[in-house]
């Protein structure tokens, strides 16, 4: 019951948002799955400047500033309460969510725990933050190095958020917030694509294939953060597309806000963030009025993720400049497994045929996938996945092909929502 | 080209049925897999602990088992989830409390003795000393 308040203050909360920054009225299902992910951020961001930038540790001043916020937009502007238009396309989208919900939710209670890295990262520091109070930076110390001590914080944050709703620490919290990221993911790629291609199949198709993914379905409930990152990023680029598309320019404040949150997700995030944005910008350059809005935006979103890392986040323990040691260089061999070590993961049954799959709906979508908006989010995955591999080979802490085998096929899975849109839109040619 | 995308839109609602069908195979067997999954649960066995740690903020872990292990690392990395925000040492012995999570407990009961240790409580063949000279 706690956990439903949570998640019901989370989307007036976002809902009010975003009528708040873009007053503009669109697709209804939308406006209310991007709420919730706003939400969830907005939540994390208040818990980031209570406890750690005040060190405030009253449960209450989080939920409160969330409750009293919302408030304040509900009454500067009475919104009348939304009614949905149950459509045939929307009664099959609610049901694809719903078959897809079933095997998240029985996944998520099979891994109560979550994965590795949410019992030794993600969760330890939301617990460190929640019941270390004024100790919590102890979790930051040098010998907790295996917990990525300097990642951002905004997963941790959001279940530290529901913990000081319900008063108490409860591992449900992040199960069920991992299972509501993955519908929230599914949800804003199948409307999101309706919407921008009126194609029902395709939308189901597109939300089916990559959150019914056995190997997804396990990541998802792993209580990572990378589904946040995958979330955010296909968030901000649906704001995007759907301002192009219904010529809503206030929608583009609101993309830039999830670039903003998506920076505070993971490192990783951080660096995407600067990609996408600067990606954003340079598509953006002939619009210099909207500029400053935009960038003002981005920054309000962004500062959490700013302070943290240029004044809390310690120095990353695990890394080694290959380019300068000469313990531990970077070495031909070192490159030559980051180069072929992909290739072998894109053809992995874990994945079910889907980059065969991409790999075909990329040469069937031809040249409409490098034009405009989609062309610079396509080189703006390209350029990622470019920074990330030469991550691999810069940083030698890690043996290569136990490092790739670790992490590589996540930093894949954050990004296939959005391969999966920008594929979709190529082939339907928007 | 239509041909192409016809083939194309077939093999997606095919990769879209196999990976519905797959992914409730999936969750079939998680629902009727009675085990416990050994690397998910190995911190359950220190529950009960952060009873005892209330207002501790740092105690010794010590184990004798082989730390490139990985299940052993996993068991240290849940007892520390389990245990936060108490912060757990590895093979520090200094503190007032120590956990000994050796390969026996014999071996356990004898390094306690030669550190001088009381040893207070056995929990799930985990051990609790106290070190009565720990900071």
């Amino acid at each position: 019951m706690i956990y439903l308040l949570g998640i019901l203050i989370s989307l007036a909360a976002g809902f009010l948002l975003i009528r708040f920054l873009a007053p503009q009225r669109f697709n209804l299902i939308i406006h209310i799955l991007l709420a919730l992910a706003l939400g969830l951020g907005i939540d994390g961001t208040v818990t980031f400047y209570t406890h750690i930038l005040c060190d405030q540790f009253n449960r209450f001043l989080p939920v409160g500033i969330v409750v009293l916020g919302t408030l304040i937009i509900y009454f500067r502007k009475y919104y009348s309460l939304p009614k949905i238009q149950m459509t045939k396309e929307i009664k099959w989208g609610l049901l694809t969510l719903s078959l897809l919900a079933i095997p998240l939710a029985i996944c998520a209670h099979y891994f109560p725990l979550g994965g590795w890295d949410a019992w030794s990262c993600w969760n330890l520091k939301a617990k460190f933050i929640f019941l270390g109070h004024e100790n919590w930076k102890d979790v930051l110390a040098p010998d907790f190095w295996r917990s990525n001590t300097q990642y951002p914080l905004l997963w941790p944050l959001i279940n530290v958020w529901f913990w000081d709703l319900g008063g108490s620490f409860d591992q449900a919290i992040p199960m069920l917030n991992s299972v509501v990221i993955a519908l929230l993911t599914a949800g804003i790629l199948l409307f999101g694509i309706l919407e921008l291609t009126g194609q029902l199949l395709t939308s189901i198709l597109a939300a089916v294939i990559v959150t019914a993914l056995p190997f997804n379905v396990i990541l998802f409930t792993s209580q990572y953060s990378d589904s946040l990152l995958g979330l955010y990023l296909l968030s901000a680029l649906m704001c995007l597309l759907l301002a192009e598309k219904h010529h809503l320019p206030k929608l583009k404040i609101l993309s830039m806000v999830f670039l903003g949150l998506m920076s505070f997700t993971k490192t990783e995030g951080l660096v995407l963030t600067c990609i996408v944005t600067s990606g954003f910008f340079w598509h953006e350059r002939s619009h210099k009025k909207e500029f400053k809005d935009l960038l003002l935006a981005f920054l309000v979103a962004a500062l959490p993720a700013i302070i943290f890392t240029l004044f809390i986040a310690p120095k990353n323990e695990a890394f080694v400049n290959g380019l300068l040691s000469t313990d531990k260089p970077t070495t031909w061999s070192r490159l030559s497994v980051i180069l072929i070590y992909p290739w072998f993961e894109f053809i992995s049954g874990k994945w079910n045929g889907f980059w065969l799959l991409a790999l075909g709906g990329t040469l069937l979508a031809g040249k409409k996938l490098w034009r405009s908006t989609l062309g610079m989010i396509g080189l703006s995955l390209i350029l990622y996945l470019g920074v990330v591999l030469a991550y691999y080979a810069v940083n030698t802490y890690f043996e290569i092909v136990w490092w790739l085998g670790q992490t590589f096929s996540r930093i894949l899975f954050a990004l296939l929502p959005t391969i999966t849109l920008w594929i979709a839109l190529g082939l339907m040619a928007v | 080209m239509q041909k192409l995308r016809i083939i194309f839109f077939s093999c997606l609602v095919l990769a879209a049925g196999f990976n519905l069908f797959g992914t409730y195979i999936q969750a079939i067997f998680q629902l009727q897999d009675r085990k416990t999954i050994p690397l998910h649960s190995l911190g359950y066995q220190f529950l009960g602990l952060e009873n005892i740690f209330k207002d501790v903020r740092s105690v010794g872990y010590y184990t004798d088992k082989d730390l490139t292990n990985s299940m052993v690392i996993a068991q240290f990395e849940q007892a520390q989830y389990m245990l936060a925000p108490t912060v757990l040492v590895l093979n520090h012995t200094q503190y007032h409390w120590v956990i000994f999570d050796c390969s026996n407990p014999k071996t356990a009961l004898e390094t306690i003795k030669d550190l001088g240790f009381t040893p207070l409580k056995i929990h799930n063949g985990i051990i609790l000393a106290y070190n009565p000279n720990g900071v």
